[in-house]
């Protein structure tokens, strides 16, 4: 379980940093493009839409990666006894936004599907970025639960590595 | 409840829930959440939680985070860095300190490329800490100037810190960014006298090298060029109103991306790291921001700011009272939050507070970040203390701060110098159109 959703979240990041590369590209030939006259159509939006797919698919892997920043001026101090015990707190409070987030982000984007809203010079549909973001937040739920289980698993017994 | 008592409270259980270990994004998501859920009732409060994110992440002024990360990333693995050193080494290194002004040269040279300190704290510990160490420099003289010259990353442009100001206060990102200029560089000219005369008095921490000859001097100038170039580009182009800061920031990526592969430094593992770092480091951001703007959506249906605005100005104190105050809880709250968390968490409260008291916002962004810069180096959470920490294992992190004091203070010194003179920072922008 833990396995599967690691690698699922380590394979959609890796679809998000594809996204940040072309991000730089676009943007970069629309500049280029626009001295010579040839600007690319639909860059800003475009720019949009790719930021959406790599915040989107790389929330979780962030999170994996302990990548979310907080203050431990006060708990790092305590025994790792005690310290799985505000491990849990953390993951249930990350997991009670990120499921709201989850069913949140899905209404949003269901809304978005039955407006039939599109981009303006593209007409790029906006739903599936957006239901895009709702996927992400479910990935980071998957692997708040999974730190969840860890840090339980913590606080029963001694800390192994 | 009124709301306005309903605001006052959710600031302290702001900071209990972040005394918890709780990160700061869920912290800002969960007290918006139930701070709007109080004012307007769930159904609303979870609307908006359903709208924001993706409302704030696709923002074209935004995407210039992730770009502007990735260039220093590139720039990192070009090495460009040690040849800003030697460089900065063969005109200055017979001077009193003069490794340690090389570090400092390089560290602004970097500064004009990378967006983020902690960067700069290891690379350059990599570098230089050696070489100082082979001169009989003073550990305190050598890590001290790594570590405060690796503050100058986040105020001279690009600065990720600066950009997160521009999103917060709606202040023009441009503006703030090119504002950072002439602050940052007085910070690295004061730091330089510093060590000049720290050197000059005490000739045993920093043995004088040999003089260079001009010829290698200026040979050596060709290795600092692609920085000049990127940095006129970027930030020129920003100034001139060539480029939008996103535009800027893609243009410069690319351009760095070159130069690293021109250089032969380009891997795919290097090109994976960059990648994967500014990832990451780009969600951890805008999960922040996210929350940021949740928990100020509640703030203003609170009307807290506003009212403390107002009441602040109607107090009978000189504003540059005020003033102080605010910027010593930045920098008391600096030795446990970093900049970003600063930030988010301050400036909602404070902001307001400094508009309504006739401050500019360009400048108030960049004194800011100057607070930030301080954090970095502050123990016990000074992060560029640590990241320097983490590859001189030979110096005790209690030394590295012993050796960062001077340079606080001289950080310090600067604070009050752009205080007392806002021109040096808002002339520059001013120019722009």
């Amino acid at each position: 379980m833990e396995k599967t959703i690691q690698s699922v979240s380590r394979w959609t990041n890796g679809i998000g940093l594809c996204a940040l590369g072309i991000m730089v590209l676009v943007v970069t030939g629309d500049v280029v493009g626009r001295y010579f006259g040839f600007p690319v159509p639909g860059a800003f939006e475009l720019n949009e839409l790719l930021i959406v797919v790599l915040i989107g698919l790389g929330l979780a892997y962030t999170q994996a990666e302990k990548g979310n920043v907080a203050v431990g001026i006060l708990v790092d101090r305590f025994s790792p006894r005690t310290q799985a015990f505000f491990d849990c707190l953390a993951s249930v409070a990350g997991l009670i936004i990120a499921i709201l987030l989850v069913w949140q982000t899905f209404l949003h984007g269901m809304m978005s599907l039955r407006a039939g809203e599109i981009t303006c010079a593209l007409q790029i549909p906006l739903f599936p970025f957006k239901f895009l973001i709702a996927f992400g937040a479910l990935m980071w739920a998957f692997e708040l639960i999974v730190e969840l289980v860890r840090s339980t698993s913590n606080l029963r017994g001694p800390t192994k590595g | 409840m009124d709301p306005l008592i309903l605001g006052v409270i959710s600031i302290f259980v702001l900071f209990f829930l972040l005394a918890l270990r709780i990160p700061i994004a869920v912290v800002l998501l969960l007290i918006g959440l139930l701070g709007n859920a109080y004012l307007v009732g769930w159904k609303a409060s979870l609307g908006i939680l359903g709208m924001v994110p993706f409302t704030n992440i696709s923002n074209f002024i935004l995407t210039c985070i992730p770009l502007f990360i990735l260039m220093g990333m590139f720039i990192s693995v070009s090495g460009l860095l040690r040849d800003i050193y030697s460089s900065g080494y063969s005109w200055l290194g017979h001077l009193p300190g003069g490794l340690a002004h090389a570090t400092i040269v390089a560290c602004t040279g970097f500064a004009a490329v990378c967006g983020s300190g902690i960067a700069a704290a290891a690379t350059m510990g990599t570098a230089t800490l050696p070489e100082m160490s082979r001169y009989k420099y003073d550990a305190r003289l050598a890590t001290g100037s790594v570590a405060g010259g690796s503050t100058l990353g986040i105020i001279i442009p690009p600065s990720i810190p600066l950009i997160v100001y521009g999103v917060l206060t709606e202040t023009s990102i441009g503006k703030v960014l090119v504002a950072g200029v002439v602050p940052g560089l007085l910070c690295a000219a004061l730091f330089m006298g510093m060590i000049y005369f720290w050197a000059k008095r005490n000739p045993a921490i920093a043995p004088p090298g040999p003089r260079s000859g001009w010829k290698e001097r200026f040979v050596s100038l060709k290795g600092t060029s692609p920085v000049i170039i990127i940095f006129l580009l970027v930030i020129g182009g920003i100034y001139a109103g060539f480029f939008t800061p996103t535009e800027a920031a893609a243009v410069g990526a690319f351009g760095s991306f070159i130069l690293a592969l021109s250089r032969g430094r380009m891997t795919w593992k290097g090109l994976f790291t960059a990648l994967e770092q500014t990832g990451r480091t780009t969600c951890m951001i805008f999960l922040i921001i996210i929350g940021a703007m949740l928990y100020m959506h509640f703030l203003a249906l609170t009307y807290l700011p506003m009212e403390l605005a107002d009441f602040v100005a109607g107090l009978p104190f000189s504003r540059h009272v005020i003033l102080t105050l605010i910027l010593v809880l930045f920098i008391l709250m600096g030795c446990v939050l970093d900049i970003v968390g600063l930030l988010v968490l301050l400036l909602p409260i404070v902001f307001p507070v400094v508009k309504g008291l006739g401050f500019d916002p360009i400048w108030f962004g960049v004194i800011v970040t100057l607070t930030g810069a301080m954090a970095l180096i502050t123990p016990p959470v000074g992060l560029c203390a640590y990241a320097l920490s983490g590859v001189a294992k030979d110096v005790p992190l209690g030394v590295v701060f012993k050796g960062i004091l001077p340079f606080f203070l001289i950080q310090m010194a600067s604070l009050i110098i752009l205080v007392a003179f806002p021109e040096i920072t808002l002339f520059l922008p001013r120019l722009m159109g």
